[in-house]
């Protein structure tokens, strides 16, 4: 009897399994759209907290708040919004650690809220907007966009293109740079012990450890000192799930690109080299990054523009190189970069058979390049209203060759000042008699709010004079109060103008 | 903020006098020429909080479209009820014009009638609220994740004051699901401390309205009744079983979760077939087995078919129960 129970219980599941499948695809296919959304950028730019924010105004617009203008207006249809609900889809048997929406939000929502810390591991969510269609669609009924949102370490995405590079020619780059005179101070001490390395000499774990240690703690001066954000390998910075394994000890050192003899200084160095980049594309890029059809490009301008000419250099090196790499989806720039390996040794009639059928078929299932890419200079609620524009020049012409690029492709690229969580209001001071416009905020718990004036933020090319003053630190506002609940959102600057260039279409 | 308006330094403004330009020191601190970022010290009236004011309006939502079987019924409800009016109010003038008496008794026979219409049709409604916090329950637990704490308490607790008799919640599981700090605990403090209850019950009801149904089934003198004995023990079934949970057995919650237990009809045949072929073979190969099957024809599969029935209705009036 028991059996007869179970085989039936086996049997019935199975049929409904099936029934059910069939019938989700269907649904799927002709009531959803699916989109992944890449919110990029560099460590610090605001990426956690950029998605938590858009998160917790669409579910609040979904319950029927206006928080997100500008979305509303496009969900209009005769004075009503078509959104029905926006919902955070349930965990499934996805490989990437979930982010952790709720806890994210009771730490900005406590009475001691504070910004999130760096973050130190990737994962991902994914929110469902259900929308009424509109005219004949109507009685079909509603259709659903669904975003996979994905938030990781900026430092890691900063690999993406050094594996383009070889050892030699990463090398090469890497020590110019640190040979910056302005730079010596803290990277002197690796560059004096590099220079008495030899590539030929025979492997000496200490030594190779000990080089490994020091350039670590260079990047981390330079990142501490100057606010560079351009600092390759990423994982020496945010090393994640590898931890500290040993094909990650390894440095820039020059002459590498020559015949190496086995068991040389050289030869372990760029082994490793080539491991870490085999490893990061496995176990990352091709993994997380194979498509994605529209891109947030999250930019700290202010930070840069305050930390002095090094790192805002260095920011517009690391978005133009980044936004050119991730301009046709990561696996667009996969394929073309896929090793040849066994079929370049048939002979040539056959290899030229095979690598003509790759070709149309790689063509054939060619990813669709990106369709929309913003660029966002975050913290705008630092610069008073009027100053905003000003902010919004200078980061399209600190991105515009990179969205050259990308334009070329004819995606659409547009350029916004916003502020996921709004800390600031602004005001106007008397200065010496005179009016001038700033913003305030509270900087410590149950403190009064502080002016604060952003000074004069130049909108395109910077005169060297600009970087004469002493270097500035970005103060960092409290952010205001939020309602954890979710049906007031948060309030933010622009977020749903970011939102509306970036998804309006789909909406 | 005021607009700050272009004039010469030496002229007056409407509100600054006018001043004599000094050509400036440069200052050590502030070598550029260009106003530099800088932090002051609050203002008089400086607020200890931002963004107090921050109050989004309401969004004015699309109503709910009615698909075309909505109106047809609509419409036809229209009919009926527009002919019972005309067919009532017609009487009651016949009647008036017999005699005022007779006016007055009929019209007072359709006002009770009426009024009970109305008492079933409030029992009903309330009945059915009942369902849907069933529902509302099952749907925050799902979606914990995505509530606040406070919510899900609420909503559970509310809930668990429900649950009558036998199944009543021991006040320390309350006082659990108040202490609780996430969704997920209150999750788990429920799946552990009532939901084994709640499943005990179901069991409970289940085998014994399944062995009284497979044992009338077994002395039931003609096969054509054995169906008509289960649908019977089917439906009562379900009302026990709604009334354990603490629900009101009314036809539309019967009906209901009668509509709910739709899947479980297809399941209780496939359970059918399977049993029956397994049953068949078992009854060919086992000559005592045989013998039996004689005197209580079909008593297994009836047994069953009610018992999965109960699991299922249980199910469906349990919030914490397991989809599929």
């Amino acid at each position: 009897m028991t059996q007869d129970r179970s085989l039936g219980r086996w049997l019935w599941t199975g049929v409904r399994n099936i029934a059910s499948g069939v019938s989700d695809n269907l649904d799927t296919a002709f009531n959803e759209q699916r989109i992944r959304l890449a919110v990029t950028g560099l460590s610090r730019s605001g990426k956690t907290v950029f998605i938590t924010s858009m998160i917790q105004n669409l579910i609040a617009l979904g319950q029927g708040r206006d928080t997100l203008p500008l979305v509303t207006r496009r969900l209009d249809s005769n004075g009503r919004s078509r959104l029905r609900r926006v919902t955070i889809d349930p965990a499934g048997v996805q490989t990437i650690p979930y982010f952790d929406f709720q806890t994210k939000l009771q730490a900005l929502a406590r009475a001691d809220a504070s910004w999130p810390p760096r973050t130190e591991d990737l994962s991902e969510i994914s929110i469902t907007l259900e929308i009424e269609r509109e005219g004949l669609g109507q009685k079909l009924g509603a259709r659903r966009v669904r975003m996979d949102i994905l938030d990781y370490p900026g430092e890691w995405l900063l690999d993406l293109p050094l594996l383009d590079l070889s050892h030699a020619a990463w090398s090469e780059d890497t020590l110019e740079r640190l040979r910056t005179p302005d730079m010596l101070p803290q990277t002197g001490k690796f560059l004096e012990f590099v220079r008495g390395l030899s590539p030929d000499g025979p492997v000496d774990e200490a030594t190779v450890r000990r080089g490994h240690a020091l350039y670590k703690e260079t990047l981390s001066a330079l990142r501490n000192s100057f606010g560079l954000r351009y600092l390759q390998p990423g994982r020496f910075l945010c090393p994640g799930p590898f931890g500290d394994a040993p094909f990650l000890w390894f440095f820039p050192m020059a002459g590498t690109d020559g015949p190496l003899p086995h068991g040389s200084i050289g030869r372990l160095l760029l082994d490793r080299f080539e491991t870490y980049k085999r490893e990061i594309r496995a176990n990352f890029f091709d993994t997380y990054f194979k498509s994605f059809d529209r891109q947030i490009m999250l930019v700290d301008v202010l930070g840069c523009l305050y930390a002095g000419k090094l790192a805002f250099d260095d920011t517009a090196a690391a978005i133009h190189d980044l936004a050119v790499v991730l301009r046709d989806g990561w696996g667009s720039w996969a394929r073309g970069r896929r090793p040849e390996g066994w079929l370049s040794d048939l002979p040539w009639p056959l290899s030229l058979s095979v690598n003509a059928a790759s070709y149309v078929v790689s063509t054939l299932a060619r990813n669709k390049p990106v369709d929309r890419v913003a660029f966002v200079a975050t913290k705008a609620d630092h610069v008073p209203e009027l100053d905003r524009q000003a902010l919004k020049s200078l980061l399209s012409h600190l991105a515009k060759s990179a969205a050259g690029a990308i334009e070329a492709d004819r995606a659409k690229v547009s350029y916004h000042v916003a502020a996921s969580i709004r800390s600031t209001e602004d005001v106007t001071l008397q200065i010496d008699g005179r009016p001038m416009r700033a913003v305030q905020g509270v900087l410590t718990p149950g403190g009064r709010a502080r002016p604060f004036s952003p000074g004069q933020i130049p909108a395109a090319e910077i005169p060297d004079y600009f970087w004469d003053a002493a270097y500035f630190e970005l103060p960092d506002f409290l952010p205001p109060r939020i309602n954890p609940r979710g049906n007031e959102g948060i309030r933010h600057l622009a977020l749903d103008e970011v939102l509306d260039a970036v998804i309006g279409d789909l909406l | 903020m005021k607009r700050q308006m272009p004039r010469f330094l030496d002229e007056p403004s409407e509100s600054e006098p006018a001043t004599t330009p000094v050509a400036r020191q440069p200052d050590a601190t502030r070598a550029a020429p260009v106003e530099r970022p800088r932090l002051y010290e609050p203002l008089p009236d400086a607020p200890d909080a931002i963004g107090e004011d921050w109050r989004p309006d309401r969004v004015a939502r699309a109503p709910k479209r009615f698909g075309a079987g909505w109106v047809a019924a609509a419409g036809i409800a229209l009919v009926i009820l527009g002919w019972l009016a005309t067919t009532v109010t017609l009487a009651a003038l016949s009647s008036y014009e017999i005699s005022p008496w007779m006016g007055h008794v009929v019209v007072s026979a359709y006002a009770l009638g009426g009024l009970l219409v109305l008492v079933a049709v409030g029992s009903e409604w309330r009945a059915m609220r009942a369902v849907r916090q069933v529902e509302t329950v099952r749907a925050a637990l799902r979606a914990s994740s995505a509530l606040t704490p406070s919510d899900i308490r609420g909503i559970t607790a509310r809930w668990l004051r429900t649950l009558p008799g036998r199944l009543e919640v021991d006040p320390m599981v309350l006082e659990a699901v108040q202490r609780a700090e996430s969704g997920e605990e209150i999750v788990a403090v429920l799946k552990n401390r009532v939901a084994p209850a709640l499943e005990a019950e179901t069991r409970r009801i289940g085998l014994r309205v399944a062995t009284e149904g497979s044992l009338l089934v077994a002395i039931s003198p003609h096969q054509s009744w054995d169906g008509i004995i289960i649908a019977l023990y089917g439906l009562r079934i379900v009302r026990q079983i709604a009334v354990a949970y603490g629900l009101r057995p009314t036809t539309m919650v019967t009906l209901v979760l009668l509509r709910r237990t739709l899947r479980m009809a297809l399941e209780v045949a496939a359970v059918q077939i399977v049993a029956q072929g397994a049953g068949a073979r078992l009854l060919e190969s086992t000559p005592v087995l045989r013998h039996l099957a004689g005197t209580v024809p079909g008593l297994t599969t009836a047994e069953l078919r009610l018992y999965r029935l109960a699991v299922v209705a249980g199910d469906a009036c349990n919030p914490l129960a397991d989809p599929g």
